[in-house]
């Protein structure tokens, strides 16, 4: 019974401990259970929409949609620019681990620096382009490496399945796809199209779950573009300028081909030429449009508008004499000089064989003023209005500023500058009875679908001369080909008009060069009903420099070829066989059906 | 009671068809992405196809092909061409009156528009 007493006490007072224990525990528990009401009510109030937003970030994307740029066709509904999507690649590259490895087996493949592959790779960054827009069997190849930390994503890449064609024209765009020439730089607003986006949700593994697509706007694809151009007749063009230049060591050139009564751009040639696939390679000298940006002094050519003037101001009659003073002639402090001897000729003559005094001599009766009216008139001073960036509107000064030598200067296309679409476009004019039309270069834009979205119509500027007067020049014009100095651009089986030029390039010291020349030819074929105007300028060719022997060759060899892929002379007469004459290209079948 | 167990019961077998339904739409999800990254692909292939085809029947391309195959064709000459008026073909296209004769010496060598047109 010793330890009674103790024991006794011990089992009383244990009891107490225990509820002061459990009261302990309780009341820790409650105040964390508190705590917890306390802390979520405040996620909950105060919290919810910051949580909210993190967990969406998690769960959602914003997926952007690029929209397919427009393509560009040529009248035949033939494509000369549309996009293909390659794949692009760039690397995590915090994931890659031996990156010296796979920078060399990544230089092997894409063919870049092994070192600038390195640098990019060993950027502490989630993302860095490593080279995009890469061809499929590069992917490929890539793809086969299977190095984690490398991954793909689809770009658009513009192509040009023509190359070197319409190069100027059709023009190129930025690795991004922004337009930089050409019709790609000046339609790049309808081109381009709107970008569209797509809110989605995303299961654990970054999986897109399309039923749970939240939102979708969808891209607006870009507009087609409608030329008025046509690849062939393009090619036809390119092909006899380049013949042409590379024949007469010339510098470059131009050949404008256009349809008089509507005014429509059937070719824009230039030279040199530039592959369009790989543009960043090309100097930015052959990149120039020289049909629009190339001013020069026109020379002969000129004297048709000198002609039109005065014959529509009923000056002188075709058949009516002038001295021509036996090739040199002295005025306004001047010598003035005819590359032959000529006496007396009519007007006519002095055309065809391109007499500068008996030009001047007929001009002077016209008067300054009025020459300079028809110069205007005849689009000349001022821009076409074809609608490519860069063009220029030439120079005409207004006879208040002609020096004394003006008037004996400009009749023959001297102190005047000129580029090749206003040349071409004023001699359309006149092949087009005297109704001077805007050159046009877009028939209609419209959407994928097809719907025509802005239109363009052919566009009567001005009615320059009477369409009696535009015959009457016509006729001279056709005798400069059949007698005069452009024989060299006949075009067989066809009645031709035309004119030749030749003018002496301006030196930087304001006077003449001897050595270097502008040669030119613009004429329309057929005579009786012209269907196309040709445009020939040739900057700098040498040794024979003269209209007649370098420019207007390449007139007779377009001309030629153009209707004979049009089967201009072949029109049949109703339930006849008829002879053809030729056929385009060579390529022809033997037995064809007329169009 | 037994009505609380029937109900609770529908409700687990509403429920349960409502996950399942949720995960077919989940599986077909992923089955059309699948689909849709195919025709994807596919559509970006027809593009690259066109554009070759773009680029093969391009006038500037054929011209190269002949020159590096040495293949200098030739424009027709009259008497090797013919054209038939409204697009329609003239089954008198054989009859050797309708054409003009070639000259002699290219008889020799080559054959003539009618039976070239003959063969076609």
């Amino acid at each position: 019974m010793e330890g009674g007493p103790k024991a006794a006490l011990f089992i009383l007072s244990e009891p107490k401990l225990s509820r002061t224990r459990l009261f302990v525990i309780f009341s820790f528990f409650l105040a964390t259970l508190l705590c917890l009401i306390v802390r979520l009510g405040f996620i909950q109030i105060f919290k919810s929409s910051r949580y909210l937003s993190l967990a969406e970030n998690q769960s959602r994307a914003v997926i952007e949609m690029p929209p397919a740029r427009g393509r560009v066709f040529d009248s035949k509904g033939n494509e000369l620019a549309l996009d293909v999507r390659l794949e692009s690649l760039y690397s995590v590259s915090r994931e890659v681990k031996d990156k010296a490895a796979v920078a060399d087996k990544l230089a092997k493949i894409l063919g870049v620096d092994r070192a600038v592959l390195f640098e990019k790779l060993s950027r502490d960054k989630m993302f860095v382009w490593l080279a995009r827009k890469i061809s499929p069997s590069k992917a490929d190849a890539i793809k086969r490496l299977k190095v984690s930390g490398l991954a793909f994503v689809k770009e658009s890449q513009r192509v040009y399945p023509k190359g070197e064609t319409a190069c100027h024209l059709v023009g190129f765009t930025d690795i991004d796809n922004n337009g930089l020439e050409g019709i790609e730089l000046m339609y790049n607003s309808f081109l381009k199209g709107v970008p569209g986006w797509r809110m989605v949700q995303k299961d654990a593994k970054q999986r897109e779950l399309i039923s749970k697509q939240l939102e979708l706007v969808p891209p607006v694809d870009g507009y087609n573009i409608h030329l008025t151009i046509d690849e062939v007749v393009q090619s036809i063009a390119e092909r006899a300028l380049a013949a042409t230049c590379k024949k007469r060591n010339a510098l470059g050139g131009s050949i404008i081909v256009l349809d008089p009564k509507s005014g429509d751009v059937l070719a824009m040639a230039m030279y040199p030429l530039y592959d369009l696939n790989n543009a960043r390679n090309s100097k930015p000298e052959h990149r120039r449009n020289r049909a629009i940006t190339d001013l020069f002094e026109p020379g002969s050519v000129f004297k048709v508008f000198t002609l039109s003037g005065i014959v529509q101001e009923k000056i002188m009659a075709l058949d009516d004499k002038l001295n021509c003073e036996g090739g040199t002639w002295a005025v306004a402090g001047k010598v003035l000089h005819d590359v032959h001897a000529y006496g007396a000729m009519t007007l006519r003559e002095i055309i065809e064989k391109s007499s500068n005094i008996g030009t001047v001599k007929a001009a002077m009766k016209l008067g300054a003023v009025k020459l300079h009216k028809y110069i205007r008139d005849f689009g000349f001073g001022s821009k076409s209005g074809i609608g490519l960036a860069g063009e220029i509107s030439g120079i005409v000064p207004n006879p208040k500023n002609w020096s004394r030598s003006s008037i004996i200067n400009i009749p023959i296309g001297q102190g005047v500058a000129v580029t090749p679409i206003q040349l071409a476009s004023a001699f359309a004019a006149i092949a087009n009875n005297g109704v001077l039309m805007k050159p046009r270069l877009l028939t209609h834009i419209a959407d994928s679908e097809g719907k025509i979205i802005q239109s363009y119509d052919p566009e009567v500027v001005r009615q320059v001369i009477s369409k009696e007067s535009a015959l009457q020049v016509r006729a001279v014009m056709e005798g400069v080909v059949s007698r005069g100095t452009g024989k060299k651009a006949v075009v067989p089986g066809f009645k031709a008009a035309g004119k030749t030029g030749t003018a002496q390039k301006l030196l930087p010291n304001g006077t003449y060069s001897h050595d270097h020349f502008w040669a030119s030819f613009v004429g329309f074929v057929p005579y009786d009903e012209p269907k196309i105007v040709v445009a020939v300028s040739i900057d700098e060719p040498h040794p024979v420099y003269y209209g007649g022997e370098v420019a207007a060759p390449a007139f007779s060899t377009v001309a030629s070829e153009i209707l004979a892929y049009w089967r201009i002379s072949q029109t049949p007469i109703p339930g006849q066989i008829v002879r053809n004459g030729g056929a385009k290209l060579g390529v022809a079948p033997v037995v064809q059906a007329a169009q | 009671m037994k009505r609380f167990f029937v109900m609770l019961a529908l409700g687990t077998i509403a429920s349960l068809g409502y996950v399942s339904q949720e995960v077919e739409a989940v599986k077909i999800g992923y089955t059309i992405r699948k689909q849709e990254e195919t025709k994807v692909l596919f559509l970006d292939r027809a593009r690259a196809l066109k554009y070759n085809i773009a680029r093969l029947k391009a006038p500037n391309t054929l011209e190269k092909r002949l020159t590096a195959q040495k293949i200098s064709l030739q424009a027709p000459k009259s008497w090797q061409t013919l054209v038939m008026s409204s697009g329609k073909a003239n089954t008198r296209a054989s009859e050797p009156s309708l054409f003009s004769q070639p000259p002699i010496l290219t008889r020799l060598f080559m054959g003539t528009a009618q039976a070239e047109a003959k063969e076609s």
